[in-house]
């Protein structure tokens, strides 16, 4: 009688709608508290709840919710993981970087705080900022500039201007026009001040006012004003009475500091180490990179290498054919755990059925957006591009002309050793694409130029941490020798990478990339986006189980096609996850393998 | 009874320098478990990124933050307790050695590093070294500026695992906010270890 009972309901249970066993499942209480924390009405936003819906709403808890519900779970997801961002935005971030990460997040087409009412002004915010923020709702007021943290100086100057500016219209900009109208000002200000050095200087409050102008000169361009800013500095100090002088004191320091950036300008990396070791540490210049001699010692012009150079030099540096990846960079990566996962990934089978493993090496020099670039991966052109500029600075530093590089065995193995943490860095991005492919995750159609998986921060942290661990790998196989040939950034990335393993590269390189969401910001924007086509599921979802005869052709194929889309991205969502769990564990435990030799430097008890 | 007297007399200024610090505004974090500290008054705590979870890594603990610079650098502080099996350090000692020399074994960017000398981190005995390191900027140039930054240690080594106490500041600013540091060492307690 039992088993009969339990047969019938079995039976009953598989006969029920998904959404109703949804609502029953063991995971009920959890999806209700998540979708309790985002919803307006109740007006939690509690960052802490966000925190833990986003690491336990996983798995299949969240396969079974966005099968019943994909409306749900997609609203769900995009605002806890919104809040989550929100709040490691405003803890861990200030100024200007604060500044472009709330503009990125807040002016998204896709604005998820917004629809929590976080938005799209940052002054929407600042009552849950006063509750959530731990004290930081100041910092995050000067960082958006809002008006009333602008200060008397500044907002009775702007509402002088021809704007004749209010608190109202003010605080009605985007953030980083905030920032432009406010290097306007200064440029403006400085200009003034500039024009009259003997009256700037005489000002009683001089010294504040050019503090305020200098915060204010921090976008591209602004060098010119605070360099001419730091000269009546030095002027002011130079005229000043004896009273004065420490008064000035301060900004002569910076005018000083600014002067020795100054003298950086213009240097390739090298001279500029033996630059900073002169200028800062008096340490003996050239001691970094050895030089080469030229004979003679006939003063050497850097020669920019050719686009017909460059192209020699790509093909040199790397082919694969058949699988079989050689060339002087396939040398300096070979038996390194890096390097070996990038042959193996040009030797897939599976991935070179797709062409998604091609190696399209290039060397070229970086302008427009690329200018400041390394290195840089295109999926729409499936090249991997080395910008030329770390060539000139080799052969620079080498005091040869590319034409000699070319024809050295030992330059192209020194032009490979230098280059080629960026190249793994590249490759690591060319893997995941293929991934993505591999696993329907490319689901971007021509967004923004781009198509492909969505651009998130832990693409940046893995790349980084492979270049990382290869620059430490080979500095433990190879000494202290391999890294006199590397840069001092590719040095720095391996210590750090050594002493704090992934999150340092995470949380350090997400300062270089304003403009990329982390995974938490990217899911809050990809769910936002998919909300319309979430509730057409739902709709049509209904109307089948209500009255399935009613469905039309179009209405059956549209369910498909929406339905397949938001299971793409839940895909995403739950196999970057995993995927980003895997490689930190993968990497952190490469990085025990590259300790160094265990000598106690513990002194002994007594000593 | 004179091994008593020495460690009363050890331990003594320790204890005056934690009563000093408790009777300071600042904010006391209890990670739950591990420790007690108390962090400077006005430092702001940061959040962890994304990635593995303290309880993934077994690493727990909290950092804050006093203002940053024109840099974008904060004087900073942090404790944290690494539990046996954690996936950052397996040992007081390897750590103690990835921190107190070049973690490459080389200092090609004048890094300098101090001695690494017995100490008190609250009532507890604790390896103390600090050293001269430099972040590069802007990060990924060909053309970056160097930034000198200090750092001071308090590794405290307990039966299970070992707690780090860590001081990251711009070199310029570092004397500054190196009482703050001492403070917050000072109040530093282990529970239940």
């Amino acid at each position: 009688m039992k088993n009969k009972l339990k047969l019938l309901s079995l039976s009953v249970a598989l006969l029920l709608p998904q959404y109703l066993l949804a609502a029953a499942g063991p995971a009920a209480d959890l999806v209700q508290k998540c979708q309790d924390n985002v919803d307006k009405a109740k007006k939690q936003l509690s960052p802490a709840v966000a925190q833990e819906c986003v690491q336990k709403l996983t798995g299949p808890a969240l396969t079974e919710l966005k099968n019943a519900d994909p409306e749900k779970a997609a609203t769900i997801i995009s605002y806890n993981n919104a809040l989550v961002d929100f709040k490691k935005l405003t803890s861990n971030y200030s100024g200007k970087s604060l500044a472009e990460a709330l503009a990125r997040e807040m002016e998204a087409s896709a604005c998820a705080l917004c629809d929590l009412g976080l938005g799209p002004r940052p002054e929407a915010a600042f009552s849950w900022l006063e509750t959530n923020s731990g004290g930081r709702l100041e910092t995050v007021k000067r960082a958006v500039r809002t008006w009333d943290a602008l200060g008397n100086t500044r907002t009775s100057s702007l509402a002088a201007e021809t704007e004749k500016y209010s608190k109202d219209a003010w605080n009605g900009q985007k953030i980083m026009a905030r920032y432009e109208r406010l290097s306007a000002w200064a440029r403006k200000n400085t200009d003034i001040l500039t024009r009259a050095p003997a009256a700037a200087a005489a000002k009683p409050d001089f010294a504040a006012l050019a503090d305020t102008l200098r915060t204010d000169l921090v976008m591209d361009g602004d060098d010119y004003y605070v360099d001419q800013l730091d000269s009546l500095a030095l002027n002011a100090a130079k005229a000043a009475p004896a009273g004065a002088a420490a008064a000035a004191k301060k900004d002569k320091a910076t005018a000083e500091t600014a002067k020795k950036t100054a003298a950086l300008k213009g240097r390739s990396a090298s001279e500029q180490k033996d630059y900073l070791d002169v200028t800062f540490d008096n340490a003996r210049p050239g001691s970094g990179v050895p030089a080469v001699e030229t004979g003679g010692g006939a003063k050497f012009t850097p020669v920019p290498i050719t686009p017909e150079q460059a192209a020699q030099l790509s093909a040199k540096m790397g082919t694969v054919k058949d699988g079989k990846f050689t060339g002087y960079l396939a040398d300096e990566v070979r038996g390194t755990k890096a390097g070996d996962e990038v042959s193996a990934f040009f030797a897939d089978k599976t991935y070179a059925k797709k062409g998604s493993n091609a190696l399209n090496l290039k060397f070229e020099k970086g302008t427009g957006d690329l200018a400041g670039a390394l290195g840089w991966w295109s999926g729409d052109k499936k090249t991997t591009t080395v910008n030329t500029d770390l060539v000139d600075d080799y052969c620079a530093g080498k005091k040869i002309t590319p034409a000699q590089m070319l024809k050295s065995d030992e330059h192209l193995k020194g032009v490979a050793r230098y280059v080629a943490p960026n190249f793994v860095h590249e490759t690591t991005h060319q893997r995941q694409d293929a991934w993505a492919s591999s696993n329907g995750l490319d689901y971007i159609k021509y967004r923004g130029g781009s198509t492909g998986q969505p651009y998130q921060m832990e693409m940046e942290t893995e790349a980084f941490s492979m270049q990382a661990a290869f620059s430490a790998e080979k500095a433990k196989k190879a000494g202290p020798a391999y890294l006199a040939q590397i840069s001092p950034s590719h040095r720095a990335n391996a210590e750090r990478f050594m002493e704090d393993g992934v999150d340092a590269m995470r949380v350090e390189k997400h300062k270089l990339y304003t403009g990329i969401s982390s995974m938490e910001g990217a899911s809050a924007q990809e769910f936002k986006k998919a909300q319309g086509a979430a509730s057409y599921v739902k709709l049509l979802e209904d109307k089948k189980r209500s009255n399935p005869a009613g469905m039309t052709e179009k209405e059956l194929a549209d369910l498909k096609l929406y339905r397949e889309a938001m299971d793409s991205r839940f895909k995403w969502y739950t196999m970057v996850q995993q995927k980003s769990a895997a490689d930190e564990r993968k990497l952190l435990e490469w990085r025990e393998g590259f300790d160094a030799p265990a000598v106690s430097v513990v002194p002994k008890p007594g000593a | 009874m004179r091994k008593i007297l020495a460690l009363a007399v050890l331990l003594a200024p320790a204890a005056a320098l934690a009563a000093d610090a408790g009777k300071e505004a600042g904010m006391t974090h209890t990670e739950r478990g591990y420790f007690e500290v108390r962090f400077p008054a006005g430092w702001e705590k940061t959040e962890a990124a994304f990635g593995l979870s303290d309880a993934e890594k077994k690493v727990y603990g909290a950092e804050c933050s006093g203002e940053r610079d024109a840099d974008g650098l904060a004087p900073r502080i942090s404790v944290r307790y690494y539990a046996p099996g954690n996936l950052l350090h397996k040992t007081a000692e390897k750590f103690i050695r990835t921190h107190s020399r070049p973690a490459l074994g080389a200092a090609l960017d004048g890094q300098q590093y101090g001695p690494v000398k017995k100490g008190l981190a609250g009532r507890q005995y604790a390896q103390v070294f600090d050293r001269k390191i430099f972040e590069f900027t802007p990060q990924e140039s060909l053309k970056p500026r160097k930034i000198a930054v200090y750092e001071k240690f308090h590794v405290v080594p307990v039966k299970d695992g070992f707690f780090v106490l860590r001081y990251t500041a711009p070199a310029a600013r570092a004397k500054a906010h190196l009482k703050d540091y001492e403070a917050a060492v000072a109040s530093f307690k282990p529970l239940n270890r």
